[in-house]
């Protein structure tokens, strides 16, 4: 055994206490950029209830807009409707398209290519840009003007991808050995896509349905721009142009009524918070109803 | 009952069978008696799971595999055209090597099979070879049998076994 020297023992006692303070320095950093991302977060969540918990009243959320005496009982109505229009239109569409790209198309192939990276542009594109293709088609070229039904097939075109994605990615979750077992006992290709396939990737596909859902009622750009912003009309038909939660905060906000509109982003983020919430929990019932654990 | 030339006879000429380019099956020929248990025995990866797939026609799930030669259950060639595939799948019954249950309840698990062979067994196509017979009285009754409510399923399983 070689003994040791001072200067040896002095230089791995530094090395050690470099150690030391880097792992330090580095957990400090961590816990401090959570800390800042935590933060902001609820920022967020406090600024808007101090701002419009005051506001909060049945005048608000369900009264006539008279005048000065403002209501969002209007973006209610027209919220109910986009997303109506939204889901009726993409949802068959996109889950469709999966079912055709993963179950007959196998995945395979050069369309199937094609399509994916057309999906995975679309899913790319600003939503402004999706409004400016609302308004040029719908409120120019087809002559509707402003419309909740053209609000509502641009925002069916903008999450589209995402239900064709998600689905996609649910289906593939579906192990083969289901497919094969259902072909193995005689079932068509139909009844084995209908009667074990799609209902082995339903939790998926809803939960994806629900947080589509979500996207459409947080959107403001391409409504701006294809329903209009009239905030105290009840939107009858889908012909007539109309609001929506998130439109009336913009409104809210830009002619001199704060705090209504916090009181507005208070109801828009208790209702997205719900949204999300529910997405989890029936992704997690409809599993446990399959038996799975 | 259903009729067929020879009841159940499984006979199989010169079968080559490919994955893309790689050859599996190398004319393989062979005739199985009806009511004979025959067992195929080999190393792993030898072939044989892909053989008896061919015989209940589970091969065509398979991207890229091709198949020739003769195959002949009951006298019927599984490969003509006019063959209903899923009707082939019901009389040919296959035991996977794993448990393969579906993620549904144990009812319908055991359920599922009846409820696909009484939907399309009564309302059979009579233009494939397999149908082109009456309806047999045993699948006739079953209709019925089925149609009633019941709480146990009690159901013989498919006629042919391939092992």
């Amino acid at each position: 055994m070689e003994t040791v020297t001072t200067e040896q023992r002095n230089r791995r006692e530094r090395r050690f206490r470099f150690g030391r303070g880097m792992f330090r320095a580095l957990r400090g950093v961590s816990v401090a950029s959570t800390g800042i991302a935590v933060l902001a977060l609820f920022a967020v969540i406090i600024y808007v209830l101090v701002g419009g918990a005051g506001k909060l009243s049945w005048q608000l959320l369900l009264g006539a807009y008279r005048g000065d005496q403002v209501s969002i009982l209007p973006a209610f109505i027209g919220t109910l409707e986009l997303v109506l229009i939204a889901v009726v239109i993409a949802v068959p569409i996109g889950i469709g398209s999966a079912i055709y790209l993963v179950e007959y198309m196998n995945n395979k192939g050069k369309l199937v290519k094609i399509i994916r990276v057309a999906t995975e542009t679309l899913a790319g594109i600003p939503s402004i840009v999706y409004g400016l293709f609302g308004y040029l088609v719908f409120v120019v070229s087809f002559g509707w003007g402003y419309s909740l039904l053209g609000g509502g097939i641009t925002l069916a075109v903008m999450i589209l991808p995402v239900i064709v994605r998600s689905t996609e990615e649910s289906l593939l979750a579906v192990p083969d050995g289901f497919r094969e077992g259902s072909y193995a006992l005689g079932a068509s290709k139909v009844r084995t896509i209908f009667r074990v396939v799609l209902p082995s990737a339903a939790p998926g596909i809803v939960t994806a349905m629900i947080l589509a859902v979500g996207r459409v009622v947080s959107e403001s750009a391409v409504l701006i721009l294809t329903v209009g912003m009239v905030v105290n009309l009840v939107p009858v038909t889908p012909m007539s142009s109309g609001t929506s939660l998130a439109l009336d905060i913009y409104y809210f906000a830009s002619h001199g009524y704060p705090n209504e509109a916090a009181a507005t982003a208070v109801v828009l983020l208790v209702f997205v918070v719900c949204l999300n919430l529910l997405a989890g929990g029936v992704g997690k019932l409809m599993k446990k109803g399959m038996g799975e654990t | 009952m259903r009729e067929f030339q020879d009841p159940m006879r499984i006979s199989v000429k010169d079968c080559h069978l490919w994955y893309g380019s790689f050859e599996a099956l190398k004319g393989i020929s062979m005739e199985i008696e009806p009511r004979e248990v025959t067992a195929f025995i080999g190393p792993s990866g030898c072939g044989k799971s892909t053989f008896l797939k061919i015989l209940n026609r589970m091969n065509d799930l398979v991207d890229g595999c091709r198949i020739t030669g003769e195959f002949r259950i009951g006298g019927v060639d599984i490969f003509a055209k006019d063959t209903d595939v899923n009707l082939l799948r019901r009389e040919v019954g296959m035991v996977f090597q794993k448990p393969n249950p579906f993620p549904m309840s144990i009812y319908d698990n055991i359920a599922f099979a009846p409820r696909t062979f009484v939907r399309s067994g009564c309302r059979a196509d009579s233009s494939s070879a397999f149908a082109s017979r009456a309806p047999s009285r045993r699948t006739r009754g079953f209709c019925s049998w089925m149609s009633r409510p019941r709480r146990s399923i009690r159901f013989r399983p498919a006629r042919s076994r391939s092992w």
